[in-house]
């Protein structure tokens, strides 16, 4: 029963990626979804590479080598700890089967596991290679990093499950759960850059003092320190393994033992009775974008995934009023390292790349889900439904970016035209994401998911969106940088770029309005 | 209409299938058409929510309006349509008039003699 539940899982995943609804998969969208999932591993190979390749020299001839593992450790269970069992739909359809309820946990387990190798491999070749090719690497240590990699994984889950079942067994007692939920990651994405900000203080301190802090992450963190030593003895290593699997086959047994009642277990949610009050009449239109932003609201984990860009958009707009004075002196600093860009165009260029982490619009036709029905049946033109789709990016995405937009402008512009810039480009490829993420999605809607998350976080359409649009603005950066640059100024080419985008934008819209509501969802 | 005012603070997709059946009923008549095409209305709704279906069909028709629908439910064909058409594997096997097509019988030994007479 575990290895047929585990294959349908596998098969719901596939069907994730590649089928909208009962039709099956053309040869084509099998190539495209290859070609996404080759272009995304290699953009994360090509990130880690890069991280890793800037760390093995400064720690082994520093002679902490160890720091490079834990490092590594700690970065493959950060995103192995991602996982989600509990919120799957068809849950209750699996419990009323005469199914064990280990029996489904555990081949929900096995697919998690499944994928949380994928990832760990891909963020580990990288490191291994690197290790590998700079001449430091022992055949025990190879063995052992090898099994390490086996094992954090588990380790990982372990705290994934821990962690999702405190989250489910508290946000029963909390009112605004939402905030706290999405508080905690964007949190942890804050400290996360501005530890990036200040590593080479930290490398600096990592080197000074090496031996004191081997001791403080032996003590604190004894599972990264057993798998960064790889030279040192046999029991450092069963201590790892232990640390590794006996947390995940505790958290397996007790969450077997418990796995139906926590199900079935009621979440809070009380029926909320309807106060009569008198109808307000509006457009559909204005109905539609506030029945997308109260969906919106309601899930931390779509504004998390979907419009992560805005939060740091507002966070920018902040930054840039209360720091004013630090940010020019900062500008005046980097600019020579940047090939003297002028302040206007990373005012502009800035936000752009904010615009691509956004892609709302690009999962809106996939969670309709089974709910399509009622967007189709009731009497307004689908246009209408469209548009709404379009207005609650735009009101997501382009706000924050506007605000961001406007604060850079008034520290950076020397004039009209900087003025001008600095606010339009990152609006025109909000507009150009907005509308191009919608028609991705209408062309390959996830209609049969089980869970939200599988559509907004690895949609083939929302992950079609981000790293297309990440691809091509970074593909005109090196298209000005190498080979435009001796030919148009930058402040031009960015005018072009608007220009070109706003051309792109109206061209997909159009198309929309004309045809998006004849597509067969 | 149908009694969704207490349920009204609910999303839709909470509704069991017989409510949602009430809001796309809704969505249908709420602009008035002259031609209506129905898939099995009556499936999920309660007596009271079938008879104020039934009622608004009729209207329609009496308005000089058309509503075509599909049901299994022969006594309600029979009861409420001016017109019928049987299918059979796909096939139109009888249509026209009510009167015309059941004649003396009921709508329900028409079926079955089509029925047994294809096999």
């Amino acid at each position: 029963m575990i290895r047929k539940l585990f294959i349908l899982n596998l098969k719901a995943l596939g069907s994730n990626f590649v089928r909208g609804g009962k039709k099956k998969p053309g040869a084509g969208k099998i190539l495209l979804v290859t070609f996404v999932a080759l272009y995304v591993a290699a953009t994360l190979i090509g990130m880690f590479s890069a991280l890793f390749h800037s760390l093995l020299e400064p720690f082994f001839s520093a002679g902490i080598g160890w720091m490079y593992f834990a490092l590594l450790a700690l970065i493959v269970f950060g995103i192995c700890v991602i996982s989600t069992i509990f919120g799957a739909k068809d849950n209750e359809l699996l419990l009323s089967m005469p199914i064990k309820p280990s029996a489904i946990l555990i081949s929900r387990l096995l697919v998690i596991i499944a994928f949380e190798y994928v990832f760990a491999v891909i963020a580990a070749l990288p490191a291994f290679v690197i290790w590998l090719t700079g001449g430091y690497a022992t055949v025990g240590g190879i063995l052992f990093l090898a099994t390490g990699i086996f094992l954090l994984p588990l380790m990982a889950l372990a705290v994934a499950l821990v962690l999702a079942w405190l989250l489910g067994v508290v946000s029963l007692r909390l009112r605004h759960k939402n905030i706290i939920i999405l508080a905690l990651p964007v949190g942890f994405l804050l400290a996360y850059f501005y530890l990036f900000s200040n590593i080479q203080g930290y490398f600096g301190e990592l080197v000074s003092k090496g031996a004191e802090l081997a001791e403080a992450f032996r003590r604190v963190l004894p599972p990264f320190y057993g798998m960064a030593i790889t030279g040192s003895g046999a029991g450092s290593k069963i201590t790892f393994a232990l640390w590794a699997a006996l947390p995940f086959a505790a958290a397996v047994i007790l969450l077997s033992t418990n796995y139906r009642k926590m199900l079935i277990a009621n979440r809070g949610n009380v029926k909320v009775v309807y106060k009569e009050k008198p109808a307000k009449a509006g457009s559909a239109l204005s109905a539609f974008v506030r029945k997308e932003l109260a969906h919106y609201w309601s899930k931390s984990f779509v504004i998390l995934n979907s419009s992560i860009g805005s939060l740091f958009m507002l966070a920018l707009s902040a930054m840039v009023i209360i720091k004013m004075s630090n940010i020019l002196l900062y500008a005046d600093e980097i600019a020579p390292t940047l090939g003297n860009l002028p302040p206007a165009a990373l005012a502009a260029i800035s936000p752009v790349f904010l615009c691509t982490v956004n892609n709302i619009s690009a999962s809106l036709i996939s969670l309709e889900g089974k709910n399509l029905w009622i967007a189709k049946s009731i009497p307004v033109p689908p246009k209408e439904i469209i548009l709404s789709k379009v207005c609650t990016h735009l009101l997501i995405s382009g706000l924050p970016c506007l605000a961001a937009s406007a604060c850079a402008a008034t520290v950076f512009a020397g004039n009209v035209s900087d003025w001008l810039i600095i606010v339009a480009l990152p609006q025109t490829v909000g507009a150009l994401i907005a509308v191009g993420g919608l028609a991705i999605n209408l062309h390959f809607p996830i209609l049969e998911w089980t869970n939200e998350i599988y559509v907004v976080k690895r949609g083939l359409s929302a992950m079609i969106t981000m790293f297309g649009a990440m691809g091509a603005i970074a593909g005109l950066g090196f298209a000005y940088a190498f080979l435009l640059s001796a030919i148009v100024p930058l402040t031009a080419f960015l005018w072009i770029c608007a220009a070109a985008f706003a051309i792109a934008a109206t061209i997909i819209y159009a198309w929309l309005m004309k045809t998006g509501g004849k597509e067969d969802c | 209409m149908f009694e969704l005012t207490t349920d009204l603070a609910q999303p839709i997709a909470a509704y069991s299938h017989g409510m949602k059946q009430k809001p796309a009923l809704i969505s249908a008549f709420i602009h008035e058409p002259e031609f209506m095409v129905l898939d099995e209305p009556f499936v999920g709704l309660d007596p009271k929510a079938s008879r104020v279906v039934k009622d608004l069909m009729r209207e329609k028709c009496n308005e000089g309006g058309a509503v075509f629908f599909s049901t299994h439910v022969l006594e309600v064909a029979e009861k409420l349509c001016d017109k019928v058409a049987i299918i059979k594997s796909g096939k139109l096997v009888a249509h026209g008039d009510m009167d015309k097509v059941c004649g003396d019988s009921s709508l329900e030994a028409v079926f079955f003699e089509l029925e047994e007479g294809g096999k």
